[in-house]
C-alpha cells in the first residue's frame, strides 16, 4: 500500500509543481481530474474486474522515475517514407517527414476536443495514472479530402533505464473524406521500463482509415497502451494490432462509433511466448444507428505465456440496426500456456444483430496428420498452420509492403518458421 | 514369396484400449489393384490410417512391409517419401494454407527425399493446370485453402487431384466413392485408371461394389471385425452386392483371409 501512496505522491508532486505546462488547457483540466481520481483509487488490483487476470506486479510496487528527454538516432526504427518519431514522449523535430496535407503540432495553443472524457478514468485507473503524468501532447492532423498512398508512421521509442516511465501522448485527427494509413510502432524499452502511451484518433465523416499498431518492445519491458477512436458518419476504420509479447503488454482499446453508418473492423494478433503476459481489452461502443463493427483477435501462445482477451460490445439505446461480430480464437502450443477469453455484450437497443465466438484450443492434429501423410514435415506442418492462422488477420491490411512487413514480424516469432520459406511470394497468379 | 511389394502380417491395432484390428494379413503385388470391402465398423478405415501412420492408433502386433521394409517404424512423412499415399475418407480442411503452396511443398519434399530436383513454381503450375482439368475442377481452386469450404464431392476430387500430382507407388483410396454422384465417380475412376501401371498398386477401400465397376480390382478382400475374412476375385464383389455381408460374418472361421 505504501508504494501506491508513493506513486500517488509522484502524481501529486508532478501536478503541483506545474511541470506539465506544455499542454493544452482542456487537457490540463482533465489531467487534474485524472490525478485526483488516481490519488483516490490507486492502482487497480486483481479485485478490479478488468484486472482480474492482469496482475500489475512490480509496476504497482516500485516508484518509477520519469525518463529524460533525449536526442538519439532513430533512423533504424523508421520503415516508411513518411512519419514522426517520439523519444520518451518527445517529438524528435529533426526526424519529422510528412507529406502535403499532414501536419504535427504541440497541443499547447490548440483548441480541440479530447476524445478521452472524465468517465474513462473511473473505468480505468491505469489510464488515470498515465493521464496524470504526460508532459507533452501532440496533434497530428490530416486535412479533409487528403488521399495518401504512403502510410504515415508514428514511432514511439522508449530509451530509458530500469524503473523509468514514459508517457507519449498523441491526438490524431483525420479530416472528412480523407484516406490514410497509419502505422503506430512501439520499440525500444529495456528491463523494467514502463511505457504508457495514450493515443486518441478522431476519424472524420466518410473518411477511410487503416490503423496498424505494432508492439515490438524489448521483452523485459512493461507496456500499457491506451487507445481511443471515434468514427464519424459513414467513415470506416480498419484497425489491426500486432503484439509480439513482453513480460507485460496490455492494450486498452476503445472504439466509439459516433455517426450513422460508421463502421470499424478491429483486429489483432498476439504471439506471447516464454513468461509473457499479453492483454487486449476492447470496448466497442455503438452510439448511433446503422453502425457496424467486426472484431477478430487471434492469439498463439508458446511456452508458459499467458494472454487475456476481453471484449465488450456496448450497444446504446439509440443504436438500432447495429451489426456487431466479435471473435476471439486462441491456439495453445504448450501445456503450460494459458489463455483467457472473456467476450461480453451489453445491449440497450432492441433491433440489433450481435454475435460473439470464442475458442481456445490446440492445433488440429487431424490436419497435421493429413499434411504429414502427403510428405510435409511435422515441424513445417505445424508452423504452416500457425502462420495461416495469423495471416487471416494481417490479410486485412491492403498495403502489400506493410502487410509483408507484418508477416515477417509474425514469422520471426513462430517456431520453425524458417521452413516456410517465402510464403507470400509463392502465390503466383493462376 | 520373396519379391512381394506390399504385405501386412498379423496386424493388431487398438485405440484407447479398444481392439480394432485383430490380425490383418494382406498381400498386394506390384501393379495390382485390390479392393477391401466390409461393413461399417469392420476396421477398414482404421487399417488405412494405420498404414499411413496415424499415431492415435497403437499397433500392438504385426508388421507392414513396403518393398521389404517395415514402415511401422517410419513417420507419416517418411512413408510418403517411400511412395505411400492415402486419399482420406474425410479430407481435412486447412484454413489459410493454399492448395498450391501445400501441394508444391508436398511434392518437393517427396522429390527431395528421393534425391530429385525440386520443381519451381512455374513448372508446378504447368503440372497443376494439366491435372486439375482431369478431375473436373476449376483452376481457381488451387488458390483456395486446402479443402476449405469445398463440397463433399469437390473434396474427393481434390484428393484424386493430389494423387495425380504426387504419383505414389501405393495409393490407398479410403471410401473415395462415398458421397459421389455418378458423374463425379466416373471422373474419379477415370483418373485412377489413367494411373494404373505395372509400377503402381492400389488399395481401394469401399463399402459399395459400384466403384469397382469402373476400377476393376484384381482381387477383392472382405474385412469383418478386424480381420480379412474372405478373399476372392471380382465375382466376390458382385456376390457381396447381392447378398450383403451377413453370410461372411457367419462364415468367420477362415484363417487369416490369405489364399492358402
Amino acid at each position: 500500500m505504501s508504494e501506491t501512496v508513493r506513486s500517488v505522491d509522484l502524481v501529486i508532486d508532478s501536478y503541483k509543481k506545474e511541470q506539465l505546462c506544455a499542454i493544452n488547457d482542456k487537457e490540463k483540466l482533465l489531467q487534474s481530474v485524472a490525478a485526483e481520481k488516481f490519488c483516490d483509487v490507486g492502482f487497480p488490483t486483481q479485485k478490479h474486474e478488468e484486472w482480474r487476470f492482469f496482475p500489475l506486479g512490480e509496476v504497482s510496487k516500485v516508484v518509477f522515475k520519469r525518463a529524460d528527454k533525449l536526442k538519439i538516432d532513430c533512423s533504424s526504427y523508421r520503415e516508411e517514407k513518411f512519419g514522426v518519431v517520439f523519444v520518451n514522449g518527445h517529438l524528435l523535430e529533426e526526424a519529422v517527414l510528412l507529406p502535403e496535407g499532414v501536419e504535427i503540432f504541440d497541443t499547447s495553443n490548440l483548441d480541440f476536443t479530447p476524445l478521452i472524457e472524465e468517465n474513462r478514468f473511473a473505468q480505468n485507473p491505469m489510464l488515470a495514472f498515465s493521464y496524470s503524468l504526460f508532459e507533452k501532447s501532440y496533434l497530428l492532423r490530416v486535412d479533409s479530402k487528403a488521399v495518401l498512398d504512403s502510410p504515415i508512421e508514428m514511432v514511439f521509442v522508449t530509451h530509458a533505464d530500469k524503473y523509468n516511465f514514459v508517457v507519449p501522448k498523441v491526438f490524431v485527427e483525420v479530416g472528412d473524406v480523407a484516406e490514410v494509413t497509419f502505422v503506430e510502432k512501439h520499440v525500444g524499452g529495456g528491463i523494467s521500463t514502463l511505457s504508457l502511451p495514450i493515443v486518441e484518433v478522431s476519424v472524420g465523416k466518410a473518411a477511410n482509415v487503416t490503423y496498424v499498431r505494432v508492439c515490438d518492445e524489448e521483452r523485459k519491458s512493461y507496456h500499457f497502451s491506451y487507445s481511443i477512436f471515434s468514427v464519424d458518419r459513414d467513415a470506416n476504420l480498419s484497425a489491426v494490432s500486432l503484439d509480439l509479447g513482453s513480460i507485460k503488454t496490455r492494450h486498452d482499446l476503445v472504439v466509439m462509433l459516433v455517426g450513422e453508418g460508421a463502421s470499424a473492423s478491429v483486429d489483432g494478433v498476439y504471439l506471447p511466448r516464454k513468461n509473457d503476459l499479453v492483454g487486449n481489452y476492447l470496448l466497442v461502443e455503438h452510439r448511433m444507428p446503422h453502425t457496424t463493427s467486426h472484431e477478430l483477435y487471434k492469439g498463439v501462445l508458446q511456452d508458459s505465456a499467458r494472454s487475456v482477451f476481453k471484449g465488450l460490445i456496448h450497444v446504446f439505446k439509440e443504436a438500432q440496426k447495429t451489426d456487431a461480430i466479435q471473435e476471439n480464437r486462441n491456439i495453445l502450443l504448450s501445456n503450460e500456456a494459458l489463455a483467457h477469453s472473456l467476450p461480453q455484450l451489453l445491449i440497450f437497443a432492441d433491433d440489433v444483430k450481435c454475435t460473439h465466438a470464442s475458442t481456445i484450443g490446440r492445433l488440429d492434429e487431424e490436419a497435421i496428420f493429413y499434411m504429414r501423410s502427403r510428405g510435409v514435415k511435422d515441424s513445417l506442418a505445424r508452423s504452416l498452420m500457425v502462420h495461416a492462422f495469423c495471416l487471416e488477420v494481417i490479410e486485412r491490411v491492403s498495403n502489400s509492403t506493410l502487410r509483408n512487413r507484418l508477416d515477417k514480424k509474425i514469422l520471426s516469432v513462430i517456431p520453425n518458421s524458417e521452413l516456410i520459406g517465402n510464403y507470400l511470394s509463392s502465390e503466383v497468379d493462376v | 514369396m520373396n519379391n512381394f511389394f506390399f504385405r501386412i502380417n498379423d496386424l493388431h491395432a487398438e485405440v484407447e484400449g479398444k481392439k480394432i484390428l485383430k490380425g490383418v494379413n494382406l498381400d498386394l503385388p506390384k501393379g495390382e489393384v485390390h479392393a477391401i470391402m466390409g461393413p461399417n465398423g469392420s476396421g477398414k478405415s482404421t487399417l488405412a490410417q494405420v498404414i499411413a501412420g496415424r499415431e492415435s492408433y497403437e499397433v500392438t502386433e504385426g508388421e507392414i512391409l513396403l518393398e521389404g521394409e517395415n514402415i511401422l517404424e517410419l513417420s507419416p512423412e517418411e512413408r510418403a517419401y517411400k511412395g505411400l499415399f492415402l486419399a482420406f475418407q474425410y479430407p481435412v480442411e486447412i484454413p489459410g494454407v493454399s492448395t498450391l503452396y501445400f501441394l508444391k511443398t508436398a511434392l518437393n519434399s517427396i522429390r527431395k527425399a528421393n534425391g530429385l530436383d525440386e520443381v519451381d513454381t512455374y513448372e508446378f503450375m504447368a503440372l497443376a493446370r494439366e491435372k486439375v482439368k482431369e478431375v473436373g475442377l476449376d483452376e481457381d481452386f488451387l488458390k483456395r485453402p486446402v479443402n476449405w469450404g469445398f463440397s463433399g464431392g469437390e473434396k474427393k476430387r481434390a484428393e484424386i487431384f493430389q494423387l495425380l500430382i504426387l504419383q505414389p507407388k501405393l495409393a490407398i483410396l479410403d471410401e473415395t466413392d462415398s458421397g459421389l454422384d455418378i458423374d463425379a465417380l466416373r471422373i474419379v475412376a477415370k483418373a485412377v485408371e489413367s494411373m494404373r501401371s505395372k509400377e503402381r498398386s492400389f488399395l481401394v477401400i469401399t463399402h459399395y461394389q459400384r466403384i469397382l465397376n469402373y476400377i476393376k480390382p484384381d482381387r477383392v478382400h472382405v474385412m469383418v471385425d478386424g480381420v480379412i475374412a474372405k478373399s476372392g476375385g471380382f465375382d466376390l464383389a458382385l456376390e457381396l452386392e447381392e447378398k450383403g455381408y451377413g453370410w461372411i460374418e457367419k462364415e468367420l472361421t477362415f484363417a487369416g483371409g490369405r489364399d492358402l
